[in-house]
């Protein structure tokens, strides 16, 4: 090869260089992202699972209430009635908790919109890197394959959290929209 | 106010269960399930359905787009439509309404949060379009 094929050649391979270069930029910048939504998940999974512990707790505590309040009535007659009353405020509020447990549950629908949001993250991260190599070896570029979250819809900011301020604000705009509205 | 008859758009399972278990404590039994916008579209015209609460992000046809067929529908347009969603953005909320659904909550949400929308809608002026 004479010093001026050389030359051409590495002029050619300059650019091809610098998108590979973008692309790994692009993909590096990814990763942190990634990793504060599973941190995400995390928290939102623990958020839950304490939650759900501390109305197992109220629970325990309620049967404990009804278990004294039967024992009362199986010595006899006297303070039926509060008995009673103690043993229905104990269910009442164990139908409650059962629902508190149900509530905490949407822990599942909220992570799993995360999980494929990094999952998509993690896809896309391939498809670039699959796409930097094609360019060093056009032949040997291996195929894209399926993406494992393409089937999935999912929101990629969605959050488990106890606080009701995006519901205010959701609330806020709902009633403004028909304020105007019956304008 | 028990006879109304619901049908559930969520393409979570757990979501559904939720859901329809939060709407059969409050006293609702006629309750119908979908797992996205098409299959609610196929519910809703062989089963009918006097309330329909969706969510958003869905595969095949989001909440937003289903809701878009619904007031389209002249059988189904002034069908009572609350969105349940993870998407608590302004912009998401703006687009809902534009789209006319009822009422908006965004996950997770509570018994009584749900209670409350669920009981707002049916009764407001026949549950009409907001």
């Amino acid at each position: 090869m004479s010093m001026r094929n050389a030359v051409e050649a590495l002029f050619g391979i300059i650019p091809v260089l610098d998108q590979i270069k973008q692309s790994i930029e692009q993909t590096t910048g990814a990763i942190p992202r990634a990793s504060i939504q599973l941190n995400n998940v995390t928290q939102a999974t623990e958020m839950a699972t304490v939650e759900i512990l501390n109305v197992l707790d109220r629970m325990t505590g309620r049967i404990e209430v009804a278990e004294g309040a039967i024992q009362r009535l199986r010595q006899g007659p006297a303070n039926t009635a509060e008995s009673l009353e103690a043993i229905s405020q104990a269910l009442a509020d164990t139908r409650q908790d059962s629902m508190n447990i149900a509530m905490a549950l949407q822990v599942q629908d909220i992570t799993s919109q995360q999980i494929a949001g990094v999952s998509h993250m993690i896809e896309t991260v391939r498809s670039q890197l699959l796409e930097a190599l094609g360019q060093l070896e056009p032949g040997q570029r291996s195929p894209a394959g399926p993406s494992p979250g393409e089937a999935t819809a999912f929101d990629g900011n969605a959050s488990f959290t106890g606080s009701t301020e995006r519901q205010e604000n959701a609330d806020a705009i709902i009633k403004q929209w028909n304020k105007a509205d019956n304008e | 106010m028990g006879a109304t008859k619901f049908l559930v758009v969520d393409d979570s399972l757990t979501m559904r269960r939720i859901v329809v278990n939060t709407l059969k404590t409050l006293g609702f039994s006629a309750i119908v399930e979908a797992a996205d916008g098409k299959d609610a579209m196929t519910k809703l015209m062989s089963e009918g359905a006097d309330f329909l609460i969706t969510d958003w992000n869905m595969p095949e046809m989001n909440g937003l787009e289903l809701t878009k067929w619904v007031r389209g529908n002249e059988e189904f347009a002034e069908l009572p439509i609350l969105m349940v969603t993870t998407r608590g953005n302004k912009e998401d909320v703006i687009d809902a309404m534009k789209m006319r659904v009822n009422n908006y909550i965004v996950k997770p949400f509570t018994a009584q949060g749900l209670k409350e929308k669920i009981d707002a809608i049916l009764k407001s002026s026949n549950g009409k379009p907001a």
